[in-house]
């Protein structure tokens, strides 16, 4: 009974998984992303850095194989690629599905599960090797679907992995190194605003 | 008629008529309404629609957050949700939404691919028909298809894998990212559509008031500060400054008659009837004026007004020689005066009706107002009033500064009249000073507060001119896009001669079905087999699915075109139907326009049939030309009229020359003293012009004729109803609404002086008894 109490309260709970993540200052996180998508014929991969300075900026910087970059603040999304000169700038649509990776760094990087379960089911599963935390869309496309994300880490620790089913089949999944709290707000204005000026 | 039945029969009838006309009476207030006009087919139904149709509905809201500062997200989404609570609100939209854009893009336009690709397809498809342009489109869709509106390129790609329904967007994406460029997050832009017309004042300040308590109880702890624009924001606004005017003038005029009459009559009896008369003359003229026109604008009241002191006139005149009488020769003493009152209303009638026929709808009605007013006033005064005046023999108060001002005239008239010709002939010279109003927004400062809110907000949109834009009319909407169509190449030429820097048309949302046709019979006849092989083969160096997107041969099949009205009931209708306004005879199509060099646009569109560069400024400016000319010829026509009408009254040009001089020569005198002050002068001033000279030219009659025999008891009269007249005029200068002023300043002057040239210019003749 008491072995039983201590597994209980060591248990990681949807809020204990998010707080963990939560960050006061700028935070750092290294990423590799895979995707399976039906239109390709190959998994296509990439390997970036994910910056995030509380409460409203997001920074996606994509290093391979091409350089991108992608920034959310506020209400707002910019996206620059340098190689084609590619800029868009636009109102950020939280209801896109391609951005349901955005949403969740952004979740997590603000340790804010009242914004997570707006638009997601949140359930915990708890093994001995790692906690799984399952996110289902809330009102999914009736003709679709729902978007489907697994979020994994190993028993309180920050997330490592991220799985992300698309209503049409494709998969997403991003394999995260631990974040790193050092004060980052130099690098990442600077390349919010080279974005941002671009 | 005995006294008690004629005040029974008045009394009885009066409470009818007011209660009939306020209850029947519809009042408008939109000074579009009442000052523009369209000069062909296309400005009118253009006018109808800014007055009365989907234009009219709408309104930007623009948040600021101040600077460095973003509105959250959160904010937004809750206040949307709100708004769109409030009653008869029917749709609200952020002013950079993209959502229904992007949606339509994978719904509606995809299928229509192939019909709406391009503007000129011959050139498209040569530069996308190539094998190095097939391999970089097949890159591009990669690209698409990683980036954050993957989820809709994959909607697309899937049917229209050379993704050609994006083609004409193109364009569109390099506008708005100009605009988006702009956009920094401190403001939060949204168009607001109401159920109600914009002109549906009553409404719209419930709306316009829900707005503000939604966004104050939302907003407790934050610094934004709201602002909003639009037709019903313009509408409201002047509503508000007419229904003050019309209550002060009217309170400020009721009191200052009140005390006028009390201190000329020293009869609240006399107070009485005569306020009696002149709401039963309201009544008729209100009445009449909704009879022929549906309804009575509120300027219409406002200038209208003045009315009280024409009509007043008439029973002062009939007080001040029966009052004096005993009552049994009361009657024929009214009797006696009747006919130089009926010639001065008949000049005045003249005066209004020269006003009506400029032909424009706000005149008309002042016209309709005014003469039913004067007439139903002038009739009262001879077979009603009599009846009334039943008290005993007074006199009315003498003013010492008449009876003066009489004897000063009389002793030094040779010289006093040489001293008005010098000054006539000083104005005379003088004229060629005066200064013409050249803009018809000047008309209207007091609402240059919300012009210069309406610029800023417009600002924080889209860098486009609200007031300029290319008008294409056509029987039929697929007439319109025709003519519209065969303007785009000259547009494009514009820009790069640097005299347009952009044009918003119709161009992606839609093409004319007839080259939506030639897109399709083209697109089919150019794909080969040739292009499909390097098609797939870029597919397979991009590591892109050749199985669901090599297939070309979708674009062989024939699809039905896409309608106007198809769009017109898709979710991004509430995007281009400020651009479209179909009705059964006619089809309008805008193209608004970006920064661009007017004269080097209306030259380029000179002579071009269904389309006109169209400026809403020019507009004006040309109306108040038209105007100007228009009161000129009706002023000198007007004038003409009354000179052959006393001439043939007094068989003699000369002595009704001499009876029209007070009011020429006042006339005179004003437009000398606007020509040294550098007042510019509108046609606006030509009309208070007109209706002092019409007055005045009453004041030459009435010291011409002098028909009670009594020279000081006629100018006695006459130097009440100028009183009464110059008050009810006066009281207008307290209005905020400029015109109103202007015709205040105008006519006041103009009658005071007419008043005091009457004893210089003219000797009265001898009487002759009738």
């Amino acid at each position: 009974m008491i072995l039983y109490s201590i597994q209980l309260i060591a248990s990681d709970t949807v809020e204990s998984v998010i707080a963990r993540m939560k960050t006061q200052t700028a935070t750092k996180i290294a990423y590799t992303e895979t995707r399976d998508m039906g239109l390709f014929s190959d998994t296509w991969q990439a390997t970036g850095v994910l910056y995030a300075q509380p409460p409203n900026i997001m920074l996606k910087q994509q290093q391979q194989p091409t350089v991108e970059i992608m920034a959310i603040e506020a209400d707002q999304l910019y996206y620059h690629k340098p190689a084609t000169d590619t800029f868009h700038q636009m109102q950020f649509d939280e209801n896109n599905e391609m951005m349901a990776s955005i949403i969740i760094f952004k979740g997590l990087m603000t340790g804010d599960s009242h914004y997570l379960r707006q638009f997601y089911t949140l359930s915990i599963k708890n093994s001995a090797q790692n906690w799984s935390l399952l996110m289902e869309e809330k009102n999914p496309d009736s003709e679709q679907q729902g978007l489907k994300i697994i979020i994994q880490g190993m028993p309180e620790q920050a997330a490592h992995s991220i799985s992300i089913t698309l209503p049409d089949g494709d998969e997403e999944s991003y394999a995260l190194s631990p974040p790193e709290h050092n004060p980052y707000f130099k690098q990442l204005n600077s390349l919010l605003n080279a974005l941002k000026s671009h | 008629m005995r006294p008690s039945f004629a005040s029974l029969f008045f009394i009885i009838i009066l409470p009818l008529l007011i209660g009939l006309a306020f209850f029947t009476v519809q009042f408008k207030t939109d000074m579009s309404a009442f000052l523009i006009t369209g000069e062909n087919a296309e400005e009118i139904l253009l006018a109808s629609e800014i007055q009365s149709g989907t234009l009219s509905r709408r309104y930007i809201l623009s948040i600021d957050a101040g600077q460095n500062q973003v509105v959250a997200p959160r904010f937004i989404e809750t206040w949307i949700a709100k708004i769109k609570t409030i009653p008869e609100v029917n749709s609200l939209w952020r002013a950079n939404e993209q959502k229904n854009t992007l949606k339509s893009l994978s719904t509606l336009y995809t299928k229509h691919a192939t019909q709406l690709y391009s503007r000129e397809p011959e050139k498209t498809l040569a530069q996308i028909f190539t094998q190095s342009a097939l391999s970089q489109r097949a890159e591009a869709l990669k690209q698409a298809l990683l980036s954050p509106q993957a989820s809709v390129i994959k909607k697309i790609a899937v049917q229209d894998p050379l993704l050609l329904s994006l083609n004409g967007f193109k364009s569109f994406a390099d506008q708005f990212k100009k605009t988006a460029l702009q956009q920094t997050g401190q403001y939060a832009n949204f168009i607001l559509v109401t159920d109600p017309s914009g002109m549906d004042i009553e409404k719209q300040r419930i709306i316009q008031a829900e707005i503000k308590r939604y966004f104050s109880e939302n907003t407790k702890n934050l610094a934004y500060t709201l602002e909003m624009t639009g037709v019903p924001i313009f509408a409201a606004a002047t509503q508000t400054m007419i229904q003050t005017d019309i209550q002060q003038v009217s309170l400020l005029s009721t009191i200052a008659l009140i005390l006028l009459f009390l201190v000329l009559f020293r009869s609240f009896k006399v107070l009485f009837w005569v306020s009696s008369l002149l709401l039963f003359v309201i009544s008729v003229a209100l009445l009449t004026t909704q009879l022929i026109f549906g309804s009575v604008h509120g300027m219409t009241i406002a200038i209208g007004s003045t009315l009280i002191g024409i009509c007043i006139d008439y029973p002062i005149h009939a007080i001040v020689h029966a009052q004096g009488s005993e009552p049994q020769h009361r009657l024929q003493s009214i009797k006696t005066i009747f006919p130089s009152l009926a010639m001065g209303a008949l000049t005045t009638l003249i005066g209004y009706i020269a006003l009506g026929i400029s032909g424009y709808p706000g005149f008309q009605q002042v016209a309709i107002y005014a003469s039913t007013g004067i007439i139903s006033s002038l009739l009262l005064t001879r077979y009603l009033f009599p009846y009334l005046i039943t008290g005993k023999v007074k006199k009315v108060n003498t003013f010492k500064f008449i009876i003066i001002w009489s004897k000063f005239c009389q002793s030094f008239r040779p010289y006093l009249v040489a001293v008005v010709i010098l000054l006539s002939a000083f104005s005379v010279i003088k004229l060629d000073n005066l200064q013409w109003m050249q803009d018809l927004q000047q008309l209207t400062p007091e609402l240059d507060y919300l012009k210069l809110n309406d610029k800023k907000i417009r600002e924080r949109l889209v860098s486009m001119e609200p007031g300029r834009f290319i008008l294409v009319s056509g029987k039929t909407p697929e007439l319109a896009l025709q003519y519209s169509e065969q303007l785009y190449p000259l547009l494009e030429h514009l820009k790069q001669s640097k005299a347009l820097d952009d044009y918003f048309g119709l161009y992606p949302w839609i093409l004319s079905q007839q080259q939506q046709q030639k897109n399709q019979a083209f697109l089919a006849k150019s794909l080969t087999t040739e292009h499909q092989i390097h098609w797939q083969a870029a597919l397979k160096q991009q590591k892109l699915s050749v199985k669901r997107l090599g297939d070309l041969d979708r674009y062989s099949h024939s699809v039905k075109t896409l309608t106007p009205q198809e769009i017109l009931s898709s979710p991004i209708a509430p995007l281009i139907n400020n651009q479209l306004i179909i009705n059964a005879q006619q089809t309008l199509l805008i193209i608004w326009l970006g920064k661009h060099n007017p004269e080097a646009l209306k030259l380029a569109l000179k002579d071009r049939e269904h389309i006109q560069y169209f400026s809403q400024r020019d507009l004006l400016n040309r109306m108040a030309i038209d105007y100007q000319n228009q009161a000129e010829i009706t002023l000198l026509s007007g004038l003409a009229l009354i000179l052959c009408l006393l001439s043939w009254r007094y068989k003699s040009i000369l002595l009704a020359i001499k009876t029209l001089s007070p009011a020429v020569i006042s006339a005179l005198l004003i437009l000398a003293l606007w020509a040294s002050t550098g007042e510019a002068i509108s046609f606006l001033h030509l009309v208070g012009f007109l209706l002092a000279v019409a007055i005045c030219v009453d004041y030459g009659i009435f010291y011409q004729e002098n028909r009670s025999g009594n020279i000081s008891l006629t100018y006695q009269a006459m130097a009440a109803s100028m009183l009464t007249s110059a008050l009810v005029f006066g009281c207008l200068l307290i209005a905020q609404t400029s015109t109103l002023q202007t015709l205040a300043k105008v006519v006041t002057l103009g009658i005071i002086l007419g008043f005091l040239l009457c004893p210089i210019l003219i000797k009265p003749r001898p009487f002759i008894k009738p």
